[in-house]
């Protein structure tokens, strides 16, 4: 990954600044860092831009027998090696100085976050480990010997309470002693460890050159500028290697780093089994096991989506805000407003007609949408906080191996039933080619976003075949069109591994945040939308153009055993899901969809063409050649499907 | 800050690496409110104060649709 490095006061050499000694915080994100930095400087402290970058780094003076060292408060990192701005301005702070570097970690956390320890032991400076919160450690039952990791990790470790002062003294005393003493770096060991040691051969006793060299194999363009090394010589280090793509080298690094953490903390670190924690334990082995997890996933789906979404959402809220509210007083009041102001019958339909901008687009916004897409952002919301996605994500891991997928699909898999377009720029995370593609046509065919799904449900609910029909159907589909593609695409297949954070009781303040948020965001994105689809349905009806193209596509709503009015909503499908699911739902609502007819529409509608803005970002990602070819087979896939569901159940008899 | 929903590893949406996830996508501009965690991709929603910094903007009348994350 080429990254671009800051400008550099004066010119580095080999790296680091001369001069000065500075004491380094580093540490995680919420790990007490800036309380410990406030504790440590508790004066004047000077917040300034990092050059060349937004990320702010603070500076203060901390005074130590009669010495004054630069305390710089680094910006929250989760490793050496970057991923953000932030994280490249706080490793490139260390790589140009001397100073001692105080690794800030959470006591509790320890086994998650000791792996940067040891690449910071990689630098080559003095090096401190300062386990902080220790007072919520020993709440979560932790107990941890100091001394015992002192001695196992090769560096001085202070325990602490920064917000009380708690363990301070002993870190000055240990920051004024260990500025002249540099910790020993942690040896990779196996393959890794013998490229890294051909790497840092070349880069003549660099105090760094452990570190430089794992950057230089990572392909780390930083590497490269602050300490160039011949080609060959890192062709000669990735010779060892079974893998050398930076990729995999990086998965591999992080898991040495791991499970070195692991051994060393092994007896030092101990985690009380607290209630708490066995509770924990048990939820997280029923939610990994497929043989309890696909039942816990099918009641998840089930009690959050079909009946919370559906039911609730989808018939109780919107039959009132429809029904009680929309048709029964806001819409006559609206139209004998115009009636009476506004004489020109042209306008009086564009606002308030048939699909006027305020009897159909707004009441569509506020009546229909509104509370069905609130219900789902609600029970996502509490998913989402509780851990249970990245779970899902490895629970699903096998089975989307079948379908030339791994785990990490999940991520864009799962945003498509947030949002397909940002799920199909999201592909990007997937490592090859071949698993974007497959990923690319399984959410334009088959993944229905937040928008259409909590529509969706809301057709279905109270249709509980139809709706087990519904997810057979398109889950098949899926499955069927996915293991074609990873049976003809050529390319391999990439491994999966992702941490896993603690599960945790959903907090209702955060649920309820990022649901105010979502809907916030959602009404602001959807109500001027809806406004344009009717002014282009008025202009559509006055010139004639809209009836025509209702005509033209009837013929093949009659092959799907639907009403010709039904194509009305797929036209609008195309252009916001959303609105297409909600001409369904108007249909239904009029009784001119009986079950089966609304099994199969919705089907179609979901298997149907990708909206616009995700059918552009297609064409972005994947080109127009790609693009066109899936949007063909989709559209055709789509009405094939849905015309054999319809046949197979008028054959069979089946009524819903 | 703001802590990912999937991975809950904290990350500045306004920073250049969020925002640069952003950038190409055809919904830029248009105020969908998401922005992707850097570190496992995953879309996260901004907060809702962004979205009414976003609606005194266009009541202001800025012509020009800035990128998420605009200063």
């Amino acid at each position: 990954m080429a990254l671009a490095t800051p400008p550099y006061e004066s010119e580095p050499k080999n790296g680091r600044e001369p001069g000065r000694k500075r004491v380094f915080l580093v540490g995680n994100p919420n790990v007490g860092k800036s309380v410990l930095f406030n504790a440590l400087t508790s004066s004047y402290a000077v917040v300034s831009n990092y050059p060349g970058t937004t990320v702010e780094v603070s500076r203060g003076k901390l005074r130590l027998d009669g010495e004054e060292l630069e305390v710089v408060d680094t910006p929250g990192m989760y490793s050496l090696r970057p991923i953000t701005e932030e994280e490249r301005v706080a490793r490139d702070l260390l790589l140009r100085d001397d100073g001692v570097i105080v690794s800030v970690v959470d006591a509790k956390n320890l086994p998650r976050l000791l792996p940067m320890t040891l690449e910071l032991s990689m630098l080559g400076r003095p090096l401190i480990l300062v386990c902080n919160l220790m007072d919520e450690a020993k709440g979560a039952g932790v107990t941890l010997d100091v001394k015992a990791l002192s001695r196992k990790l090769g560096v001085p470790v202070v325990a602490t309470v920064a917000t009380r002062g708690a363990g301070l003294d002993e870190l000055k005393k240990l920051i004024e002693r260990e500025a002249a003493v540099a910790g020993a770096p942690f040896a990779l060991p196996g393959p890794i460890g013998a490229a890294v040691e051909t790497i840092a051969g070349a880069l003549n006793g660099v105090p760094s050159a452990p570190f430089l060299a794992l950057l230089h194999l990572e392909g780390d363009a930083a590497a490269a500028q602050i300490a160039p090394v011949e080609p060959e010589i890192i062709a000669r280090a990735r010779a060892f290697l079974a893998d050398a793509r930076p990729s995999a080298v990086s998965a591999e690094i992080s898991k040495l780093f791991r499970k070195r953490a692991s051994e060393i903390l092994a007896d030092v670190f101990v985690q009380g089994r607290r209630a708490s924690s066995r509770w924990r334990e048990r939820v997280d082995g029923m939610l990994l096991n497929p043989w309890t997890g696909f039942p816990v996933l099918a009641i998840v789906l089930y009690l959050g989506l079909y009946e919370f979404v559906g039911v609730f959402g989808g018939q109780v809220v919107v039959g009132w805000l429809e029904n009680d509210l929309f048709l029964s007083h806001v819409n006559p009041w609206l139209s004998a407003l115009f009636a009476k102001y506004v004489p020109w019958a042209v306008i009086r339909d564009l606002f308030v007609g048939e699909d006027g901008v305020l009897t159909m687009g707004i009441r569509y916004a506020v009546a229909i949408i509104l509370p069905v897409v609130g219900s789902f952002f609600l029970a996502f919301s509490v998913l989402e906080d509780s851990g249970y996605l990245p779970r899902l994500a490895l629970m699903l891991n096998r089975l989307f191996r079948v379908i030339g997928l791994n785990g990490r699909a999940v991520i864009p898999l799962i945003l498509g039933f947030g949002c397909d377009t940002t799920a199909t720029m999201v592909t990007r995370v997937l490592e090859t080619t071949r698993e974007r593609v497959i990923a690319t046509f399984l959410l334009a065919l088959a993944i229905p976003c937040s928008a259409q799904i909590g529509l969706i449900l809301g057709l279905l609910g109270g249709h509980p075949a139809a709706m087990g029909l519904w997810i057979f159907t398109v889950a098949g589909i899926f499955l069927i069109s996915g293991t074609l593609m990873a049976r003809f695409l050529p390319g391999k297949q990439a491994r999966f591994f992702m941490e896993l954070p603690p599960l945790r009781v959903p907090s209702l303040k955060n649920v309820l945040n990022k649901t105010m948020s979502r809907m916030g965001w959602y009404f602001l994105e959807v109500v001027p939308l809806f406004v344009l689809a009717s002014v282009l349905v008025w202009i559509g009806n006055i010139t004639g153009l809209f009836p025509k193209l209702i005509a033209a596509t009837e013929p093949v709503m009659r092959a799907l055993g639907l009403p010709g009015a039904a194509s009305k909503a797929f036209l609008f499908g195309f252009f916001r899901r959303d609105y297409g699911a909600a001409g369904l739902y108007e249909l239904q609502k009029a009784g001119a969809l009986d079950g089966v007819q609304l099994l199969v529409s919705a089907v179609t509608l979901t298997l149907f063409l990708p909206c616009i803005a995700q059918f552009l970002m297609m064409k972005r990602e994947r080109g127009w050649k790609v693009t066109l070819l899936m949007s063909g087979v989709i559209l055709a896939l789509a009405i094939s499907v849905g015309w054999a569901l319809n046949q197979i159940l008028l054959l069979s008899g089946v009524t819903l | 800050m703001i802590e990912c929903a999937l991975c809950r590893k904290m990350f500045d949406p306004k920073s250049i690496e969020a925002q640069g996830a952003c950038q190409g996508c055809s919904l830029i501009g248009t105020g969908c409110g998401r922005v992707r965690c850097p570190y496992c991709g995953y879309e996260n929603q901004r907060p809702l104060k962004d979205a009414r910094e976003r609606f005194k903007k266009l009541w202001r009348g800025f012509g020009h649709a800035a990128p998420h994350g605009d200063q």
